[in-house]
């Protein structure tokens, strides 16, 4: 499986040919980033992940899109977010299977963690299907941390910001562990964990 | 893959003469005639003509489904239906009563039926309001009665939840609207029957623009609900009818269509409730008919601890288009919304889900979670779903999920080993995918959903 980094606002076009595998790491900044991933040939798999760590007044817009233009494709796409200070972020995404395009199946799912009372989100996951051997989804969350993890973190010793901290790890890591390339994982995690 | 059944299966349409319509065609003439007709005070004059402008003025929304077709010039915007209105049961005319007969209402389930106001064309044929209503305080009439006997109220609240200039479509209902119905439940006044509407559009090329209006105060409960049954003809045809909702304090609302308009009218719907303090609006939505819906029941949660909840389920065939879906802004601190929507396309027709969840600033506590399932039937169908999701709050919850897939082979396999057909097999597999939204239908609504699923589903396989 190769893999690929995106981590500079703007469009990108990337096109996965018959028997690929390819994984595309995105870092959501301040300004518009598109990715448009099209499955062009049977076998074809994608795997993309975002991750946005807004802050202070960026404004970061990401926008996701897979197509797939044949049969036997495969794609998923999980955009996890942290919001903080003022930051604003629109996140959209959306799975398009053309008509030909049997068998397929692609998930897609945006998580965003709110940490500021002034953030805000704008979440869109979009589907457009018009094959029907699909299995297609996608699922969308919008919250603050929970309390009550919160709570038993710092029942267990540690001061609320270290709590915050630690959850903040957790949720980003659920996107980091899939990245497979050691290389990418390591500057991603350099950029967000700064 | 046989071609669904061409024959419409309520296809069919009484022969009534209108008394009066005016020319085809929109201008103010049109509305002044409209409202002389009626008869009506000049603030409602005022009203339609202020409106008309706003509706020249908006141009077509550019989203949703194909509009390009509908030609403003040559619908009737208004017909007066022959009948006069009927005091009892017993007077409606046979004609009358023979199309109920078609649509399947028994006649034991009609008497127990709280007041049947069943619209034919543009106006109320027959009303007739339970005295057990009426001794409680419950206003339950025409829109243009209400215009003429209760003005303060109409004047108070009609545009205050969906104003004229809301959509193309609400503008152009408030120009040149006819029928529908005025609710007004007082104060603690809880009605445990349903109030029911039937409707039904009866002359070619005519579109049909009702007018709803529904107040209840507080603590007050009432269940509304509609169904719709239109004859078969062969114009395009428009009905772009404007809901509008008023809960307030402790008040409870339930507000049921079941839809099946024939498949070449376009229904243009705006529905809109505005609930006040722990309020509760519930919209259950069934959508089979027409060529093109375009209806999105919303809710304004504007009292705290106010609560919202839509389930719908959309059925696309062939040439359909279903593009439907819920509103709901949130306004006020620890509002809870919970959108359901479950679609069925088959035979080459779409359905998209719209929607849209806002949460305001100070909207502290609040949470919303939206449940889109689809199954498409076929490699002709398609399915869509397009949901925003707007956050200006930190303290709140929002769950957002969506799945499109096709009848599993295991599932149908496993009740054709049990000796179904595979006709009937998909039918139970349909038919329970729709069940959490069914069984919230009032009973006589939820078996003729069921009944409408099947014929739906007549031809769809083999």
């Amino acid at each position: 499986m190769k893999w690929q980094l995106v981590d500079k606002p703007g469009k990108y076009n990337i096109k996965v040919k018959v028997g690929e595998e390819l994984g595309v790491v995105v870092i959501g900044k301040n300004g518009e980033t598109n990715i448009i991933v099209e499955l062009m040939g049977k076998g074809a798999r994608a795997c993309v992940l975002g991750v946005i760590v807004g802050k202070r007044k960026d404004k970061i817009i990401l926008d996701t899109k897979t197509v797939h233009k044949v049969a036997n494709t495969h794609a998923e796409t999980e955009v996890y977010g942290v919001m903080r200070g003022k930051a604003i972020a629109e996140v959209s995404g959306i799975i398009k299977i053309e008509k030909k395009a049997q068998r397929v199946t692609d998930f897609l799912t945006e998580k965003i963690l709110l940490l500021s009372d002034e953030a805000q989100v704008v979440v869109e996951p979009a589907l457009e299907i018009e094959a029907d051997e699909v299995r297609a989804s996608h699922a969308a969350t919008v919250a603050p941390i929970d309390k009550k993890q919160t709570f038993y973190l710092t029942s267990r010793g540690l001061s609320e910001i270290e709590a915050e901290k630690m959850i903040v790890r957790g949720f980003l890591e659920t996107v980091m562990k899939k990245i497979k390339d050691d290389k990418i994982r390591k500057l991603v995690g350099e950029e967000i964990y700064a | 893959m046989k071609k669904f059944d061409e024959d419409y299966k309520y296809g069919f349409y009484d022969k009534v003469r209108p008394k009066f319509k005016t020319k085809k065609g929109l201008s103010e003439a049109v509305v002044r005639v409209i409202s002389k007709k009626k008869g009506e005070p000049k603030w409602m004059l005022d009203y339609r003509l202020k409106a008309l402008k706003v509706f020249e003025k908006k141009s077509m929304p550019r989203w949703g489904g194909d509009l390009s077709k509908i030609d403003f010039e040559k619908l009737t915007y208004y017909v007066d239906p022959t009948e006069k209105k009927q005091k009892s049961w017993q007077e409606v005319p046979d004609k009358i009563k023979e199309t109920f007969e078609k649509i399947g209402v028994p006649e034991a389930e009609r008497k127990f039926l709280a007041g049947v106001e069943s619209q034919y064309d543009s106006e109320v044929v027959y009303g007739s309001l339970k005295k057990e209503l009426k001794s409680l305080g419950v206003m339950f009439m025409s829109m243009d009665e209400a215009v003429k006997k209760q003005p303060k109220l109409v004047k108070k609240y009609i545009g205050t939840v969906i104003p004229v200039g809301d959509n193309k479509f609400a503008a152009l209902n408030s120009a040149v609207w006819s029928g529908g119905s005025f609710v007004y439940v007082p104060s603690g006044v809880k009605i445990d029957k349903p109030l029911q509407a039937y409707f039904r559009i009866n002359s070619p090329s005519f579109g049909q623009f009702e007018r709803t209006l529904i107040i209840v105060e507080e603590e007050a409960e009432v269940h509304y609900s509609e169904g719709c049954s239109a004859p078969r003809f062969s114009d395009e045809s428009l009905h772009a009818a404007v809901v509008e909702i008023i809960v307030k304090k402790k008040a409870r609302v339930q507000y049921t269509t079941v839809q099946n308009w024939y498949k070449n009218i376009y229904n243009l719907v705006t529905k809109r409730a505005w609930v006040g303090e722990k309020g509760e609006m519930i919209w259950t939505d069934a959508n089979l008919g027409s060529k093109l819906t375009m209806k999105y029941p919303s809710f304004i949660l504007a009292g705290k601890g106010a609560r919202g909840e839509t389930l719908s389920v959309a059925v696309a065939n062939e040439a359909q288009h279903q593009d439907v879906g819920s509103k709901v802004i949130h306004l006020a601190e620890d509002t809870k919304s919970l959108i359901v929507s479950k679609s069925i396309s088959l035979n080459g027709g779409r359905n998209s889900y719209r929607g849209l969840v806002q949460i305001n600033k100070g909207a502290a506590g609040s949470k919303s979670k939206v449940i889109c399932d689809a199954l498409i039937l076929d490699a002709k169908s398609r399915s869509d779903t397009y949901p925003t999701n707007k956050i200006f709050e930190k303290k709140v919850s929002l769950e957002h999920e969506a799945t499109v897939s096709k009848v599993g082979e295991e599932q149908l396999f496993y009740l054709m080993s049990r000796g179904l057909s595979e006709q009937e097999a998909m039918g139970v597999i349909v038919n329970g995918f729709i069940e959490p939204v069914v069984k919230k239908l009032p009973m006589e609504y939820a078996v003729e959903m069921n009944r409408l699923i099947e014929l739906e589903m007549e031809g769809s396989v083999g």
